[in-house]
């Protein structure tokens, strides 16, 4: 029986027992119709099948019994198993526990970075309309995400695909730190252009860009 | 002395049980009682109510499948039928019980 079906007559009893009460009743009842077609007379035809049925009780007790707990002391039989097997052979749980433990560890970690990075919708309106344009640099045939700014005015005014276009550039800059801060000063940074959408958050405190090169500090 | 009949039959239970719906296919218990009680030529007398839990734990245990159906006089009544692994059961079942008859036969004709 599946599992599903066995769970579910955990949580509701009451219907696992209506269904073998009317179980039983149906078949004293056919019994009696049975009887009765054979030519007793009403009274006697239910006599004998109450008779011949034996207990109901009995016969509902143990049905019962077997539909909610039969299966449960499968289970408490295989653990208990389980535990003695683990006790008596030291070694192997341990190892058998520690691989599970790594187990668990890795897949949290794997998890942890699947949903961050592809799960989870970037925070910008419509992520998935959001591209990178790459250039051809015919020398050598590479890839570049790297291009000039009189290039991105270019594509920024003349595009009839994009929406709008902004530029980012990553820089190793040098920060004068205020009297309470100290360590390093040296901080991996980035330039984006004016577009406010790209980095709402980085634009947030500040006005609205007005000119469409101006830079900000991330 | 019913009680002792009664004992004796209830471990090949299983066994009719199974043998029934492998040849019958889908029947609820009354039927099952009949089948049994006919085609043994009314020797094999259940007490009807020990069919039930016999019934329930063997559909616990994966070898029969039951559902709710309508039956010949439009009632609801609950249907079993056999699982392959019932299927699988039966000819083990089957197959200690020759062993059993064959050698309780060969003891009484041993004289």
């Amino acid at each position: 029986m599946a599992w599903s079906n066995r769970l579910a007559n955990l949580l509701r009893p009451a219907r696992v027992s209506n269904e073998i009460e009317e179980e039983l009743r149906y078949h004293i009842d056919a019994r009696t119709a049975d009887n009765i077609a054979a030519g007793m007379s009403r009274e006697d035809a239910r006599r004998d099948a109450v008779r011949r049925f034996g207990s109901t009780a009995l016969s509902r007790e143990r049905s019962y019994e077997t539909e909610i707990f039969l299966w449960l002391e499968t289970i408490l039989h295989d653990l208990r198993y389980g535990a003695r097997s683990l006790r008596s052979n030291p070694l192997v749980s341990t190892v058998a526990i520690l691989s599970i433990a790594l187990a668990i560890g890795a897949s949290t970690a794997i998890f942890s970075v699947v949903h961050t990075v592809l799960l989870n919708a970037l925070p910008y309106q419509d992520p998935d309309h959001i591209v990178i344009l790459w250039g051809t640099n015919k020398l050598n045939n590479s890839l570049e995400n790297n291009t000039s700014v009189p290039n991105f005015e270019d594509w920024r005014k003349r595009t009839r695909t994009l929406e709008n276009l902004a530029t980012y550039r990553e820089v190793e800059a040098s920060f004068r730190a205020t009297a309470q801060q100290t360590g390093s000063n040296m901080r991996r940074s980035t330039a984006i252009s004016s577009a406010s959408w790209v980095a709402p958050q980085c634009w947030a405190e500040r006005s609205a860009p007005t000119n469409p090169m101006d830079t900000r500090w991330c | 002395m019913q009680k002792h009949t009664n004992d004796r039959l209830q471990g090949t239970l299983d066994l009719l049980v199974l043998k029934t719906l492998a040849l019958s296919g889908r029947m609820h218990g009354y039927g099952i009682t009949l089948h049994i009680e006919k085609t043994s030529g009314e020797i094999l007398r259940l007490e009807e109510g020990s069919l039930y839990p016999a019934l329930h734990r063997m559909t616990q245990s994966g070898w029969l499948r039951s559902e709710w159906g309508v039956s010949e006089n439009n009632r609801r009544a609950r249907y079993y039928s056999i699982t392959a692994m019932g299927r699988k059961q039966l000819a083990d079942e089957e197959k200690s019980w020759t062993a059993l008859t064959g050698a309780v036969a060969r003891v009484l004709q041993f004289s």
